[in-house]
């Protein structure tokens, strides 16, 4: 009985509000690919978890998501997504998932991301957003794409962040 | 050390890239009832809440980026030991620490998939989470060099190496260990097996090197009696204590894997079992006349075995509102040299433990353990029951030479624990970080069953009370994060 209230106290500060996110004044379209690669075999098939959560990012920030599946080299999927937007901003995640070692009992990869987001028309004057998620994973036959959805909740925040940084920028 | 280090491999950075990554265990856990902040003595009742504080940094510089087919080269070196200030009686203090493994890397290097390691060699099938515990790990204590190949269905490695330092330290001789292991994938399943073997050759003349000094007795050498017993039938004869003869040393591990998951609640389950020899001791000693003489015990050593079962399986019950871990262990350990004093190798365990975990928010997760378990020492009575108990041999009679301890051959041991749990990166048994607060209570047959400063003597002139306990109550607050 008397761990009652504390049990209760936390779990309604677990259900406070958030902080809002950051809304874009209209809903313009965000073209957005996802691409896994493996850091000796290049590209692995992923399944949608962290484009998934690309995806609810940019629709929480009151922006349209168009998925477009993109491959090929870097500048090919950059192109991709260029081709066919009317207005809007294009969105390029590109992660790259590497074994590291066991340790300790875990298996310890890194993920690379390099987030691109682009103005169609000038795909040259992307703002970037690079960073490196590790992650631990716990068996043995968990490999590229599981560390890819270990990782996707940083993934996610982080570029949540650049769209903040764009969506400011359009203010500005 | 840890931190100049870092930066001394940061700042090269332009080189080649640096990353750092390792873990962090820190608990408070005020023991009221006289312990030392754990549970129980050991996580065979489950690691939570019996292990205590520790950190662990490994360092990974690239010397060439892996990049496609090209040749790459990393070096990874590690730092770990179990205290940390404030935790523990360690306080933090750097000698609770070690460089624990440090290897250097390189592959697309003759043959493709293959990377070669020149250093540690440390290599595991799998970990059972919830104690700790890797029963199917090679090359424990060996430096040396290992090829390993990692394809998509089938990973072979091939290891040979020195486990001299690692197993005698500054007894140091050579043991040479050659051994490898295989792991075969398919969808949904997992097969592995592997083995070590050790050999220490016979150097005439090195102090270190295997030998056995005949004429002792067993129980003479457990006793620490050797000298007095050599003195009582060879008085005057100090200076012709015996001369060991020479022996030759083999120990061995075989370990086996079986990994199955994704389908039903079942998210995976790992299930190992190993056979091992343990390599023989070298020696101890007593003294004699005034002189320190060194007992050489190849002979009592060289039959320590042990058989370890362990099964581990990761349930996701409800979907994103309850997963559970369960887990059961269970070794065999038998000395066919010792037949008089009880010992860790002479003795069986069982235990299993059951993980809870419900999400109440993605972040916020209420947990639950229980645990059971069963220690029998096969050696006679190793265990004390009650804080008065006299020593009894196995058959009950009052035995004050006696090798046993105690008074009963069994420990049993109950664990249950609970409490909120805040993982910020959400869901899972195993998500890190995860900062916890915790209720446990342990229930044991034997008495003050857990690290303790008690009186334990039942001398009438003692300052301090011996203390009856068989529960023990214990809150924690504590964190563990990978990074």
């Amino acid at each position: 009985m008397r761990l009652t209230r504390p049990i209760l106290l936390a779990l309604l500060l677990a259900g406070c509000p958030k902080p809002t996110t950051l809304q874009a004044p209209a809903p313009v379209p965000v073209r957005v690919g996802s691409v896994l690669e493996s850091a000796t075999e290049g590209p692995v098939e992923a399944d949608t978890t962290a484009l998934d959560a690309i995806v609810a990012e940019i629709e929480a920030r009151n922006l349209t998501p168009v998925a477009v599946e993109v491959s090929g080299p870097h500048r090919k999927r950059l192109e991709m997504l260029a081709q066919g937007a009317s207005g809007g901003v294009i969105l390029l995640v590109e992660s790259t998932a590497r074994y590291s070692t066991q340790m300790n009992g875990r298996y310890r990869w890194t993920v690379e991301v390099e987030a691109k987001l682009a103005d169609p028309e000038a795909l040259d004057e992307a703002a970037v957003e690079s960073f490196t998620v590790p992650v631990h994973l716990l068996y043995a036959h968990e490999r590229e794409n599981d560390a890819l959805i270990a990782a996707t909740p940083s993934i996610a925040r982080r570029v949540g962040a650049l769209l903040d940084d764009w969506i400011r920028a359009q203010g500005q | 050390m840890l931190t100049a280090l870092s930066l001394l491999l940061m700042s090269d950075a332009s080189a080649g890239r640096a990353d750092v990554g390792g873990y962090f265990r820190v608990a408070a856990r005020p023991d009221l009832q006289g312990g030392s902040g754990r549970l129980g003595y050991w996580n065979l009742y489950g690691r939570l809440m019996n292990e205590g504080s520790y950190g662990m940094v490994e360092l990974r510089y690239d010397v060439l980026e892996p990049s496609g087919d090209a040749p790459w080269t990393t070096l990874h070196a590690r730092f770990e030991g179990g205290s940390i200030a404030g935790a523990d009686d360690g306080n933090g203090f750097l000698g609770n620490f070690r460089m624990s493994q440090v290897f250097i890397e390189s592959g697309n290097v003759g043959i493709d998939k293959v990377t070669w390691r020149f250093g540690s060699l440390e290599y595991f099938f799998g970990d059972m989470g919830l104690y700790d515990m890797r029963p199917a790990t090679l090359f424990f204590n060996t430096v040396g060099a290992r090829a390993e190949y990692r394809g998509e269905h089938a990973e072979v490695l091939v290891g040979i190496g020195d486990a001299g330092y690692g197993i005698r330290g500054f007894k140091y001789s050579a043991i040479p260990t050659v051994g490898a292991a295989a792991r075969v994938r398919v969808p949904h399943f997992e097969i592995g097996a592997g083995a070590e073997v050790r050999y220490e050759p016979g150097v005439l003349g090195s102090v270190n090197a295997p030998y056995h000094t005949p004429n002792v007795e067993y129980e003479d050498w457990v006793r620490g009696e050797v000298a007095e017993r050599y003195l009582q039938e060879r008085p005057g004869l100090e200076d012709f204590f015996w001369d060991p003869e020479p022996r030759r040393s083999l120990s061995y591990n075989a370990v086996g894997y079986l990994g199955f998951g994704g389908f039903g609640p079942i998210r995976w389950n790992n299930l190992f079992v190993r056979y091992s020899l343990a390599h023989p001791d070298t020696f101890t000693e007593e003294q004699l006349g005034g002189k320190t003489i060194q007992i050489y015990v190849h002979d009592f050593t060289d039959d320590r075995r042990s058989f370890t079962l362990g099964n581990e399986m990761q349930l996701n019950l409800v979907p994103k509102k309850l997963d559970a871990a369960w887990g059961v262990l269970y070794g065999d350990h038998s000395d066919g040299d010792n037949a008089v004093k009880p010992s860790d190798h002479d003795r069986w365990y069982a235990s299993t433990v059951l993980r809870l975990q419900a999400y109440a928010t993605p972040t916020i997760h209420v947990l639950a353990e229980g645990s059971l378990a069963r220690e029998y020492s096969k050696n006679g009575n190793n265990f004390r029951e009650h804080h008065d108990s006299i020593f009894e041999n196995t058959g009950g009679q009052p035995d004050v030479r006696g090798l046993e301890y105690g008074d009963t051959d069994t420990r049993d041991t109950m664990q249950l624990k609970g409490g909120l749990v805040i993982n910020p990166l959400g869901p899972g048994v195993f998500s890190r970080p995860s900062l916890r607060a915790l209720y446990g209570v342990q229930l044991s047959n034997v008495n003050n069953a857990f690290g303790n400063a008690f009186v334990v003597e039942l001398d009438q002139y003692d300052d301090f009370e011996t203390v009856e306990q068989h529960v023990h109550h214990l809150l924690a607050l504590e964190a563990e994060v990978w990074f």
